[in-house]
């Protein structure tokens, strides 16, 4: 092969020679036999070609030739070949794009040394001091490390911005095989003193957007929280840690965490925080079930030595039983990737099958081009062409469009990829993906492409074997008509219902989406912010601040903010007068929040009273209780009097319901309804060790009067972070991210896949029509009305359209389930059903009724006249 | 008149251009016309099958070819005999034979 290929670039020297061996050849006939050198004159360039094909088969010729051909083809109709490219290449380009998310999140392998040989521990946060006992026990691992990633404000020069820093041990550069690329990485010495001067790795990413690839970097600090860091090195460029999409911009180790920020102390010492996720490389030749056997032991051990032997036996008993064990981390670990899974898979189906309706389009589009074609594919078998050459030929010009259709995905790609992230990603939770080529993205590209011209081909290739080259080249204008036309419908049938499906999908989503943004929330969220505020500033002096603005109508404090999100929630378990602690599955969720918080939120009060100064840290603990809460531990007693228990034993706390506030929600505006248990800022603030507190402020109209002023007087309230002033709507919005981007990106995807659906009810109607132009003549000359052909066509139309929807529906119904847990809405939903086949019927019927309207417009004559 | 030339046997083009180059190495037209003169004027080879042979057996390796003067002074493209070629000429000639003596015994038994 390689020999015949470099034959063929010799190609023009080795001809050359022949004919000069031959001219030879020939002077020296005709020098001895001047008679006999006519006789021999043969053909000569059948010789040549004769004496060529021993070197080249002519088979590989044959495939140049053809793809020539394609080529000319392609570029002979311009128009047609551009559409087809595009409609293929739309395709395309959401399955590369869906592959290159999935696979980045959920596939790929982590780029560091033997990924598959890393493990990390299942369920999946463990506290600091846990870590180490299992460290110190384990034999199976090589190395092993602890991390942890999470949003600091960090100042790279230009002002606090939120930035995400990993903290981990020094180990996780030895355990994964990552060295610097410039300076150093963490070493074994940054993990011991507590006191030693606080040191950070930084990103290659990082280092280049925000400190300009600057080599001068190290030695140079930056302030992160309340500590300023010392660069001493910069990572590879492609290592990103070990948390697909969640790449941190420094990494700092762990145990320097409460310099950054006071109140995460608890984090590195508490037994029982769960901080910390832990990875490790298994020891070589230890099998994962042999590692993780060994590993029980250690953990076994490793909880007896953290947990205190003065905990009352119920509670001990309960820290004693955790379990967990080591899970392959080869693709990483990410809350990004377990967030998004279930929604990329659902991307996946949808753009695998707009896909299917791109290529049905296609292979409609190659028909039509086939019978448009069939003169020429007549005249290439009366000249002997063999019909397999035929079916490569067309093949090669699938693969051809194909290839060109990958190209054009390639080159949309990136934007695609670029908006699709920003719909998911906010400000406080980057997704880190970008858009990457590698050898994993061109096989998968390479194999669609293959895949689709496969599948598209295959059409036009059968009809072209049976192309009736008499008729055909007698200059027939009938086509064969029985089997493409069939095809044709039963391909748009296809289409109607994956478009059917999609527009299910797509209907689910936004009725979910609806439906979430319709809940109540139990507060008014019109001219309603939140602002972070130092944890050290005085609630009761903030507010009055606050209040001092000129469009501030109210303000208050709380340790959580309305719809929480990702700031968190704060659960206990709970106790009512003093009974023995529920050991229910749910927990309670509580606030603390300042006196005017409820009123500020407008929050109903049901009964009782508002928290006022005067429950201050010393006096009797009161609360305030929510109406889901009084129902569901007193009934129909009034709970105003009752006391509500939290924590155990010698921690024990009682409070006094003084009032009853209605239900709202608390993190999410989805979430099911819960208990919520307010309590005065003032005397939670031992049990909680916040970071940071929310102002809650009430504008007195949708846009703040001086909204400048506001941010300057939260800037002095919270002199060491980045103000984040927000609309509480806001809040709103981005806590449905997900539910968001999936109705959009279905709903945008189900519009193309209807559009395609529909210029393909109208292609092949049309194509119905004028092959029946004639007949259709003749009807009418015989008498039938204009409304009657507009009838049977659109007739037509509906049957193709009404099958398509039934069978779509059907698939949909059968296959929702899946997505149940993506939905807030009912899977069978029956509006989203009627909505999706009524708009199906209706553009298909204005799609078939444009080619109905042109048959019913034929005039008798000019038909008849035709060949 | 002379018989017309014969019709090279299918198959033995080869066999036959091995054997005329074994003994000296020869341009394209000195084989054809080697060729005609050992076999007193019996085999004729044309320039369509000669060349095309000829490819085919450098190709497998059995002749080499050099450029050199012909006799009237012009490049020629000499073809000699290789080792492997040599080799692959002797099997070729018994199977020939014991292929020739068969017929021959089928015929004249």
């Amino acid at each position: 092969m390689i020999r015949q290929l470099l034959a063929r670039i010799r190609y023009r020297r080795f001809d050359r020679d022949l004919r000069e061996e031959l001219e030879l050849h020939r002077a020296l006939l005709t020098r001895d036999d001047a008679d006999g050198a006519a006789r021999a004159m043969g053909n000569e360039l059948r010789m040549r070609e004769l004496a060529r094909d021993v070197w080249v088969r002519p088979s590989l010729d044959a495939w140049l030739q053809d793809l020539r051909d394609a080529l000319r083809f392609a570029t002979r109709r311009p128009a047609f070949t551009a559409t087809v490219a595009g409609v293929l290449g739309l395709g395309v380009t959401v399955s590369v794009v869906a592959f290159s998310l999935l696979d980045a999140l959920l596939l790929r392998p982590l780029p560091v040394d033997r990924p598959e040989r890393l493990v990390y521990l299942r369920d999946p946060s463990f506290s600091y001091p846990i870590v180490r006992e299992v460290q110190q026990r384990t034999t199976v691992f090589t190395s092993s490390f602890a991390w942890n990633l999470s949003q600091y404000d960090v100042d790279w020069g230009a002002g606090l911005q939120p930035a995400l820093v990993m903290l981990a041990s020094s180990a996780m550069y030895r355990t994964l095989g990552v060295g610097p690329q410039i300076g150093r990485l963490l070493a074994a010495h940054d993990d011991d003193a507590t006191e030693s001067a606080a040191v950070g790795v930084l990103s290659d990413r990082t280092w280049r957007t925000q400190l300009g690839a600057d080599a001068a970097v190290i030695g140079r600090t930056v302030r992160i929280g309340d500590a300023m860091v010392t660069i001493v090195g910069v990572t590879p460029p492609g290592f990103f840690g070990v948390s697909p999409g969640r790449a941190p911009d420094i990494t700092v180790p762990v145990l320097r965490a409460p310099r950054l920020r006071q109140s995460d102390r608890r984090m590195v010492i508490e037994p029982f925080a769960a901080s910390f996720h832990v990875m490790a490389r298994l020891a070589d030749g230890v099998a994962l079930e042999q590692a993780d056997a060994a590993f029980q032991v250690a953990w076994r051990q490793a909880l007896e030595a953290v947990t205190p032997a003065s905990l009352p036996p119920q509670r001990r008993e309960r820290f004693l039983g955790r379990r967990t064990g080591l899970v392959s981390a080869a693709t990483g670990f990410s809350s990004v990737r377990n967030q998004f899974r279930q929604p990329l898979i659902v991307l996946a189906w949808f753009a695998g099958l707009l896909l299917v309706v791109t290529c049905a389009t296609v292979t409609n589009m190659l028909v039509a081009g086939t019978w448009g074609r069939s003169r020429e594919v007549a005249v290439r078998v009366a000249i002997g062409c063999g019909r397999m050459r035929l079916a490569r030929q067309l093949l090669i010009e699938g693969l051809l469009l194909a290839t060109g259709a990958s190209v054009l995905a390639l080159a949309i790609a990136p934007f695609l990829t670029r908006w699709l992230v920003s719909l998911v990603a906010t400000s406080d939770a980057a997704v880190t993906v970008g858009w990457t080529v590698d050898a994993r993205l061109l096989a998968a590209v390479t194999l669609l492409v293959v895949m689709c011209a496969a599948a598209f081909s295959i059409a036009p290739i059968v009809l072209a074997l049976h192309v009736d080259t008499s008729t055909a080249l007698r200059g027939g204008a009938r086509q064969p008509a029985a089997h493409g036309g069939a095809l044709g419908r039963s391909l748009v049938a296809v289409q109607i219902a994956v478009s059917v499906v999609l527009l299910i999908g797509a209907g689910l989503f936004t009725r979910s989406l609806a439906r979430v943004l319709s809940v109540d929330p139990g507060f008014e969220s019109r001219n309603l912010y939140s602002a972070r505020i130092a944890v050290t500033v005085d609630p009761r002096a903030a507010i009055d601040a606050l209040q001092e603005e000129r469009g501030v109508e109210a303000a208050a404090v709380s340790l959580y903010p309305p719809i929480s999100d990702r700031d968190g929630s704060w659960t206990q378990s709970i106790a009512i007068d003093g009974a023995a602690p529920l050991e229910s599955s749910r927990f309670t969720f509580f606030n603390a929040v300042s006196p005017g918080f409820v009123s500020a939120l407008r929050i109903p009060l049901v009964a009782g009273r508002d928290f006022s100064w005067a429950d201050a840290a010393g006096n009797a603990r009161v609360a305030i209780v929510n109406a889901a809460f009084a129902r569901r531990f007193f009934a129909d007693e009034n709970p105003i009097g009752h006391r509500v228990s939290v924590g155990l034993d010698a921690s024990r706390r009682d409070l006094t319901i003084v009032g009853i506030a209605a239900d709202t929600r608390y993190q999410r505006l989805q979430e099911e309804r819960r208990e919520i248990v307010y309590v005065p800022l003032a005397q939670a603030a031992e049990s909680v060790g916040a970071r940071e507190l929310f102002a809650t402020i009430r504008a007195r109209r949708a846009a703040i009067d001086d909204a400048e002023s506001l941010r300057q007087r939260i800037a002095a309230l919270n002199p060491d972070r980045a103000v984040r002033l927000e609309a509480v709507s806001d809040r709103i919005r981005q806590s449905l991210v997900t539910e968001r981007a999936l109705s959009s990106v279905a709903l945008s995807l189900a519009a193309c896949a209807l559009v395609l659906s529909c210029a393909g009810v109208f292609g092949v109607m049309s194509h119905l029509v004028s092959r029946r132009m004639q007949e259709i003549g003749i009807r009418m000359a015989l008498g039938a009305r204009a409304a009657q052909v507009l009838r049977q066509m659109l007739g037509q139309t509906m049957a193709i359209a009404a099958g398509g929807v039934a069978i779509g529906s059907a698939v949909a119904f059968a296959s929702v389930r899946r997505i149940e847990g993506l939905l807030h809405v009912s899977s069978s939903d029956a509006i989203t059903y009627a909505a999706a086949a009524g708009t199906t019927l209706v553009l298909a019927a204005v799609a078939g009724w444009i080619p109905a309207r042109r048959a019913a417009a034929i005039a008798p004559t000019t038909a008849l006249r035709a060949d | 008149m002379a018989q017309p030339p014969a019709e090279i046997l299918p198959g033995t083009l080869d066999m036959l251009i091995l054997r005329v180059l074994s003994r000296e190495s020869l341009h394209g037209y000195g084989v054809a016309q080697r060729l005609q003169v050992l076999s007193e004027d019996v085999l004729q080879v044309g320039e369509s099958s000669l060349y095309p042979a000829l490819q085919r057996l450098l190709l497998n390796g059995y002749v080499e070819a050099e450029w050199g003067a012909s006799e009237n002074n012009r490049r020629a493209r000499y073809y000699t005999l290789t080792a492997h070629g040599q080799k692959y000429l002797a099997s070729e000639r018994t199977n020939f034979d014991r292929y020739i003596n068969a017929i021959q015994r089928v015929l004249h038994a």
